[in-house]
């Protein structure tokens, strides 16, 4: 999770109280360590998932959910950014150096947002700068299950954020995390501010621990792709 | 839900737990075609040409974000490299939080730092249990020998267990140091409040 724009947005709503709508003006002005990644939510990865597809043991599901903190019932209408390549980097040699990659692209913002999807394939360059790989990439829409290849579904849209945290807390003990938000450094970005979490809720208890993104009912934007196993093997 | 995972790694004996990824090794037999694979993604934006530049990447969560300041552009520096970097980046912010506040034992800290360098998310796509994060890396102790990650898996405790707990003695790879903060092993938060689906896209509908 990435907790230097959820904290940017966080601030936001408990200083103002503000709706979603007022989110984006929120971490727009902010003082974020990455400020291109604050001012694009569309480039800020929240989380990764692979685990074995549950209705066929041949495949495996991998997740890549961005954009956090999208507002209840926002996201329909929430886009991919057009300008940004998003990929998940699979290393099958124990180098540390991706063998294959799936890319994925998006058209320009609206309700049919178009999704491309090229790969699995071997990446003709590795590291950090990277090229759209040029393979015939196959065409499906946004919130809509597509087959880019015989055997593969992608989706490409919003679902709740899977993610659960007691991030208020979190900050509570380590203010520097959040200073993307506040723009006030920490002398002592590691020294923890607070002894211990929040308790367990429960009869009598005061100030419990709570999933924000729950209770807020947060949503991301998510690029989960199913496909066979070998497809990711050597 | 901490507990229940420490209790079950304090079963596990030494000898079945690796510090890295590779298939465990049949004696007298060919070694079978290892099934592990490292897994993480990147966004990049255009940087000319037809090139994109890298800007953000996540594969275990919470560990850029818990280890490394904000301050000095830490976050940013293991954002935007790849890992193979991270045994000369990542590697000092984990090593600096270790010593401190955490105060652990040399032992200790290179148990954990070996665990979470590079910082991949490792699966064995030849194993058919659950997946378990660092199922992989724990010889299965978290609750499967495919590791990656699954929806409902807490990586938060897993990981605070880790860094705050007594996690890596009772696996029996290092000595307990006394350094143990037991008021910080677990933020008290679970999957309940999630709606994940039984079939694809498998996340819960939106809000």
């Amino acid at each position: 999770m990435k907790i230097k724009l959820r904290g940017v947005l966080l601030l936001g709503l408990l200083a103002i109280g503000a709706p979603a709508l007022l989110i984006r003006r929120g971490h727009a002005s902010d003082h974020a360590d990455t400020p291109n990644i604050a001012a694009n939510p569309g480039e800020d990865i929240s989380d990764v998932f692979i685990f074995p597809s549950p209705s066929n043991p041949d495949n495996v599901v991998l997740v890549m959910n961005v954009h956090p903190l999208i507002g209840a019932g926002m996201g329909a209408s929430t886009y991919f950014d057009p300008n940004i390549l998003y990929q998940f980097k699979i290393d099958n040699t124990g180098d540390g150096v991706e063998d294959v990659v799936i890319q994925a692209r998006f058209g320009p913002a609206g309700p049919t947002q178009s999704v491309a999807i090229t790969g699995p394939i071997k990446p003709s360059t590795t590291g950090s700068n990277n090229v759209q790989e040029r393979q015939a990439t196959k065409r499906g829409t946004f919130n809509t299950t597509f087959s880019p290849t015989p055997g593969m579904q992608v989706f490409c849209g919003p679902r709740e954020d899977p993610f659960f945290f007691d991030l208020e807390q979190f900050f509570t003990i380590l203010p520097d995390r959040a200073t993307p938000i506040n723009g006030t450094p920490v002398s002592n970005p590691n020294t923890p501010q607070a002894g211990s979490w929040r308790p367990s809720p429960g009869a009598g208890v005061s100030n419990p621990a709570q999933d924000f993104l729950s209770v807020h009912q947060f949503n991301v934007l998510s690029i989960v792709v199913e496909l066979p196993k070998k497809m990711l093997l050597k | 839900m901490k507990n229940a995972y420490i209790a079950i790694l304090a079963t596990l004996s030494v000898g079945a737990v690796v510090g890295c990824g590779g298939s465990s090794h049949a004696s007298g037999t060919a070694t079978p075609k290892s099934g592990v694979i490292s897994l993480w993604t990147t966004t990049s934006t255009p940087s000319g040409g037809s090139m994109f530049k890298q800007v953000d990447r996540l594969a275990r969560p919470a560990i850029n974000e818990v280890f490394a300041t904000v301050a000095n552009n830490r976050h940013k520096v293991n954002d935007e490299t790849s890992p193979p970097q991270d045994q000369f980046e990542l590697k000092n912010d984990i090593e600096s939080f270790l010593v401190s506040p955490c105060n652990r034992s040399p032992a200790i800290r290179n148990v954990i730092e070996s665990v979470l360098i590079p910082d991949v998310i490792k699966a064995d796509l030849n194993q058919t249990d659950s997946a378990a994060y660092l199922g992989v890396e724990t010889g299965g102790a978290t609750g499967g020998k495919f590791g990656g990650r699954k929806l409902s898996d807490d990586v938060v405790d897993i990981s605070l267990g880790i860094i705050f707990g007594n996690t890596v003695p009772a696996l029996g790879l290092a000595p307990d140091d006394g350094h143990e903060i037991p008021t910080l092993t677990s933020d008290h938060v679970g999957p309940e409040g999630k709606h994940f689906l039984p079939t694809f896209p498998y996340l819960g509908n939106p809000l």
